[in-house]
């Protein structure tokens, strides 16, 4: 096997994509929001528990349960991202990406948690620097940057996750 | 292709896949430091040098807009073009040279229908697809839909991937306008009954179209024997550049719908007050055509039957026998779409190994499949997956390259086998 075969599939990525974690569905969220990779089918969905928010009074976790933006237009960022999980049927490197972004931000305030989504984000976006010097396990998965087709598998979780802080109400795409 | 090349074609010395391989520069190539074994020839196939000559000979000694020029080399390059024209006439056995509009490809040829059958749908009609269709099938009249008001109806597929026939008689009826069926699934490589299915159509008083974007470089086609009234096909898929095609229609709906695009070329005459359109197939070529594709797909047809359709048709035969067998005997892989008669595709899902995973493998094995729902989310709902993987073959790919992908299969499940 290629050297740079195991450096994307590394140990890291495997034992995150074999018991990822985090990996349910989370009754009554405070926030909540799917992704969707229209290109390989892959779907996300992101589950947070914002404590400090008025509930809607929601059963399901959807689009109900989002609260709406203030009117005044000011962010609505939540306090702290006291719980996070997700549900994907995603390839290893959107499971590990996933999995790990759910340790890399429990319990981060809202605003470290969207500054590190941003971080991620920019470092993956086409011609990125190594920008992933503190961004911790995420660092494995800096070999996709060589696969242009794969590095929608490791932003789509991010992407989502950012949809769901921001009450994004519609699914996001990594189109 | 002719039947008069097919006989000649048939009492040759039997093909060497070996010598064919070698009409091909871009197989001969290296990727990830392997030979590229490229499995993915029902999202295009590589072109032979015979296209690529005929091309360079069209660029240095020919090329001039077409149809309007009165010096010597617009002539060549009209007389190139509708050369092509003809060759595609005989490759489809259609009656005249005028039933055959040249496209970028298979998708614009439906979307040229689609955009012309406004004036015959309303509220009550219902086009009738199947559930194996390429989005390119479904998407153009879901938007004739929209615009007119009329429903579609979709004929179910089997477990064994094989189209449910019955279902599909029941469905097409007297609220039926058209029946819009792909001739061979691009996801799952089977064979549709196509000319039973115009049957039911003309029976019913249905116009019949068929998307023949993966059957047209691997079956021999007959369109007096088919008996559809739109047939369409896309030159990559079968040897020729991208951004050429055909759309086949019967002359007298040529005539009838009203043109496509409009501009050059698709006019007689244009005053401020009007414009009187050319006769078919002009009217629906508005603009400078893709003269060179057109070129390169008649140079291809020319390539095909040289060879001999049916004798290339196969060896791909043996080559989806060879791949079902080596593949259905790996642990935990599932072939979707068994049903006969197939064309050389072979579809699957394997537990715990998503399509992407193997892919970027087999990629660095020099193992080139397509990994996804490849454009038929549909059909993917309906067997519950996301994606698959599909290894698709041509007369010039090996069973050792077929070999090599069973290996990279291993390679997966070493590596991703206890993954989720």
């Amino acid at each position: 096997m290629s050297s740079e075969l195991q450096s994307l599939y590394q140990r890291t990525v495997l034992e995150h994509c074999r018991s990822p974690r985090n990996f349910h569905a989370m009754d009554e969220p405070d926030r909540v929001a799917e992704g969707f990779n229209p290109l390989c089918g892959d779907k996300v969905t992101v589950y947070l528990r914002t404590p400090g928010e008025e509930q809607s009074g929601s059963e399901q976790p959807g689009r109900e349960g989002i609260p709406p933006s203030r009117e005044d237009g000011t962010s609505s960022l939540p306090g702290v991202i006291a719980e996070i999980s997700f549900e994907a049927a995603g390839c290893a490197i959107c499971l590990a990406s996933a999995s790990m972004m759910t340790e890399i931000l429990d319990g981060e305030t809202a605003d470290q948690a969207k500054q590190q989504a941003e971080k991620v984000l920019d470092a993956f976006e086409p011609g990125a620097g190594n920008g992933l010097g503190d961004l911790g396990e995420i660092v494995a998965l800096g070999s996709v940057r060589a696969y242009p087709s794969r590095i929608r598998c490791v932003t789509l979780p991010w992407k989502t996750f950012t949809a769901a802080l921001d009450g994004e109400p519609d699914t996001v795409s990594t189109e | 292709m002719s039947s008069a090349t097919a006989r000649l074609a048939s009492v040759q010395e039997p093909l060497s896949a070996q010598a064919l391989r070698a009409d091909f520069p871009g197989l001969a190539t290296t990727v990830h430091g392997c030979p590229l074994a490229y499995l993915d020839n029902a999202a295009s196939t590589q072109r032979p040098q015979a296209v690529m000559d005929a091309l360079t000979a069209y660029e240095v000694e020919m090329h001039a807009n077409v149809h309007r020029g009165v010096h010597a080399r617009s002539d060549r390059a009209t007389a190139a073009f509708e050369g092509a024209r003809e060759r595609t006439r005989g490759w489809l056995n259609a009656a005249s040279a005028d039933e055959i509009v040249f496209t970028r490809g298979a998708t614009e040829s439906i979307n040229l229908v689609a955009r012309c059958m406004d004036g015959r749908m309303d509220a009550k009609s219902e086009i009738v697809l199947t559930g194996m269709e390429h989005h390119s099938n479904i998407v153009p009249w879901q938007q004739l839909c929209e615009r007119t008001g009329a429903k579609i109806r979709v004929a179910p597929v089997l477990d064994s991937g094989a189209l449910d026939m019955a279902a599909l008689a029941g469905l097409i009826g007297g609220r039926t306008r058209l029946v819009a069926v792909t001739h061979v699934s691009n996801a799952m490589g089977v064979i549709n009954p196509v000319a039973e299915i115009c049957e039911l159509a003309r029976r019913a008083g249905a116009t019949i179209l068929i998307d023949g974007a993966q059957a047209a470089g691997h079956i021999p086609l007959d369109m007096q024997e088919l008996g559809c009234d739109f047939y369409a096909l896309s030159g990559h898929k079968m040897y020729a550049p991208t951004g050429i095609g055909a759309l086949y229609a019967r002359k007298p709906w040529l005539d009838e719908l009203p043109p496509f695009l409009g501009g050059g070329e698709m006019i007689l005459e244009v005053r401020f007050d009007g414009a009187a359109y050319n006769d078919p197939p002009h009217k629906f070529e508005a603009g400078t055509p893709n003269i060179s594709g057109a070129v390169g797909l008649g140079a291809a047809m020319d390539y095909l039957a040289g060879h001999g359709l049916e004798r290339l048709a196969a060896l791909e035969h043996d080559l989806l026998e060879y791949a079902t067998e080596r593949l259905q005997h790996v642990p935990g892989l599932k072939i979707i779409g068994t049903a006969p008669p197939k064309s050389a595709v072979v579809s699957f899902v394997i537990d715990g190994i998503h399509p992407h995973d193997l892919g970027t493998i087999l990629d660095h094995e020099g193992v080139a499949i397509r990994a996804g729902h490849h454009c038929a989310m549909p059909l993917m709902d309906r067997f519950g997956v996301p994606g698959t993987s599909r290894a698709s073959f041509a007369f010039y790919n090996s069973q050792e390259e077929i070999d090599r992908l069973a290996a990279g299969i291993g390679t997966a499940r070493k590596l991703l086998g206890q993954a989720r």
